[in-house]
This record gives structure tokens, C-alpha cells and sequence, in this order.
């Protein structure tokens, strides 16, 4: 499904920005399953996953003509993911203040059966006490994102990348417990 | 046995059965941290979470997706702007009419009082 060779993608890109409807569907499909593991990964909700999904990808659409490199079509899809998420967090955390509810009513635990295993469950866990950011470090490097191109994501250097990705591992598995009991 | 052996032998007992089953597997995968596997079930759960036909949704909400133009911007904050100063000028000239009445009122009042201090004397 996914193009492997990137001359493959640069050519998909490049079609898509000529707004060849076929090109674009092909590059969501393409990328829908990762987009969605990302905003799991940085939100810990499941019911947000398809909604956000589909910003990411309208914003996509929307923008593709002005990706100047057809190359770095993946690195700019994952900044728009992670924008988009942190964007949500933040109007997540403003509403919290003019809403008369508190964390605990926005936060409500995934439905039983939702969460298979106690390994993704405290994996859920460990993720959600991490600040956004480090969530979107630790789910660009699962996305198999070289510490370069996450430097470049998150407009910072390769040695804070690295210093920052030492810091969330060491959190991640501070708070991953997989006896976690929610 | 000694009494207090005995003691130290029922805490031990008591405080192991608090142990979940396979302990020391859990305690190490805990030390181990998320392993690659983890992460492949949170992709999937996610994955599951888009309903079919995501992409065909995509494609025609970015269809029907209209940025408004920077005029229609300023044109809909100067509609705003003009209601809300109608709906201003609108309630101070009401209540500038119902206090004029008033006044009016009392005016009356006073003048009718006046009249009959007049007649009487």
C-alpha cells in the first residue's frame, strides 16, 4: 500500500499538488493508519482519532500545492498531525477554564473492550502523563522519523532532539506500568 | 517455632498473596518498558477507530471546505459592528423615552398641585 521508494512518493505528491483527486486519495489511504496511531499516540482518545485524522488530512488537502519539496511530503504530513493535535489539547485545556467541568468529566476512561491488552493500556497510561510535546517526540520516532528530520518537525536542533527524546524515554518508562489498573 | 517466628511467617505469607499472579513478569516488563508490540496495538486500536470510506470523507470535506475571503471577513465584522450599534442606540433611545415620560409625568403632577395651591389661596 505504502510507496517504499520515494521517487514513488515524490511522484504521488507531485500529482496530488497538480490536485489529481486520485494521487490524493491515494496518498490518505496511504498514510491514514499512521496518522490515526499518531494522534492516538499524542491524545490518548480513541474518539478523537477519526475527527483529528481528518483534519490532519484536510489541511492536506488544502496545502499540498504549497509543499516546495515533494520529498519531505512525510516529515510536513507529521508536523501538520502534530500541530493539529497540540492545537486540540490547547482549546482542550482553554475550554476547561470557561466550562464548569473538571478534567476528571473530559478525561472519561475508554469503554471496556476498547483496550485490549494491560500492555497498550499502560502504554495509554504512561503516554498521557507525558506534557505534548515528548508524546509527539516519542510517536515521530515510532513513525521511524530520523532525529534530523524530528529536529527539522519541531524546528530545533539535533542535539535538543536527542537530549529531549532521552528525557521522554526515561519518563515513559518511569510512568509504564503494565499492572497499571485504571 | 517461636510465637514471634511464627509472626514474621504469617506477615510474609500475608503480604506475598497481595502479589498479583506472574509478579516478576510484570515487574519486568515494567523495567523493560513499552516494547515495539505495545505500539503496534496502539496502531492498530487507532486504525480501527477510522470508519471505512475515511479518505472519499476526506476528500469531500475539503471540497465543501470555504476559507472566508479577507472581505467577507471585514464584511461580516462591519454587519456586527452595525447591528450592535443599532441594537445600542435602539435600547438608549427607548429608555431615554420611557425616563422623558416620566419627567413628564411628575411635571404634571407638579403642575396640577401648583394650580390647586393657586385656586386655594
Amino acid at each position: 500500500m505504502e510507496p517504499t521508494l520515494p521517487n514513488a512518493l515524490a511522484d504521488l505528491v507531485r500529482r496530488a499538488q497538480r490536485g489529481d483527486e486520485v494521487a490524493l486519495r491515494e496518498l490518505i489511504v496511504n498514510y491514514q493508519h499512521r496518522v490515526a496511531g499518531f494522534v492516538y499516540a499524542m491524545t490518548s482518545r480513541s474518539d478523537y482519532v477519526e475527527d483529528l485524522a481528518q483534519q490532519v488530512f484536510i489541511k492536506m488537502v488544502r496545502a499540498i500545492d504549497r509543499l516546495h519539496e515533494p520529498a519531505q511530503f512525510e516529515s510536513w504530513l507529521f508536523r501538520l498531525a502534530r500541530n493539529t493535535c497540540i492545537d486540540q489539547l490547547r482549546r482542550q485545556k482553554l475550554r476547561r477554564i470557561f466550562l464548569p467541568f473538571g478534567e476528571e468529566h473530559e478525561n472519561i476512561p475508554e469503554p471496556p473492550g476498547a483496550v485490549d491488552t494491560e500492555e497498550l493500556d499502560a502504554l495509554r497510561h504512561a503516554l498521557a502523563q507525558l506534557r505534548p510535546q515528548d508524546r509527539a517526540l516519542l510517536a515521530l520516532v515510532q513513525e521511524g522519523r530520523s532525529h534530523a528530520e524530528i529536529a527539522e518537525i519541531l524546528s530545533t536542533s539535533v542535539a535538543a532532539v536527542k537530549a529531549r527524546l532521552h528525557r521522554a524515554r526515561e519518563h515513559l518508562r518511569e510512568h509504564y506500568q503494565p499492572h497499571h489498573e485504571n | 517455632m517461636k510465637t514471634e517466628d511464627q509472626a514474621w511467617q504469617a506477615l510474609r505469607q500475608h503480604a506475598a498473596k497481595q502479589l498479583p499472579g506472574d509478579f516478576a513478569g510484570r515487574v519486568l516488563r515494567a523495567a523493560a518498558g513499552p516494547q515495539p508490540e505495545a505500539w503496534h496495538q496502539l496502531q492498530v486500536q487507532a486504525s480501527a477507530q477510522l470508519r471505512p470510506g475515511f479518505a472519499e470523507r476526506v476528500l469531500r470535506a475539503a471540497r465543501d471546505f470555504n476559507v472566508p475571503s479577507l472581505f467577507n471577513q471585514f464584511a461580516l465584522g462591519a454587519v456586527t459592528v452595525a447591528v450592535c450599534l443599532v441594537a445600542v442606540v435602539a435600547v438608549h433611545s427607548r429608555s431615554a423615552r420611557v425616563d422623558e415620560q416620566i419627567a413628564l409625568a411628575g411635571w404634571k403632577q407638579l403642575a396640577m398641585e401648583a394650580q390647586e395651591i393657586d385656586a386655594g389661596l
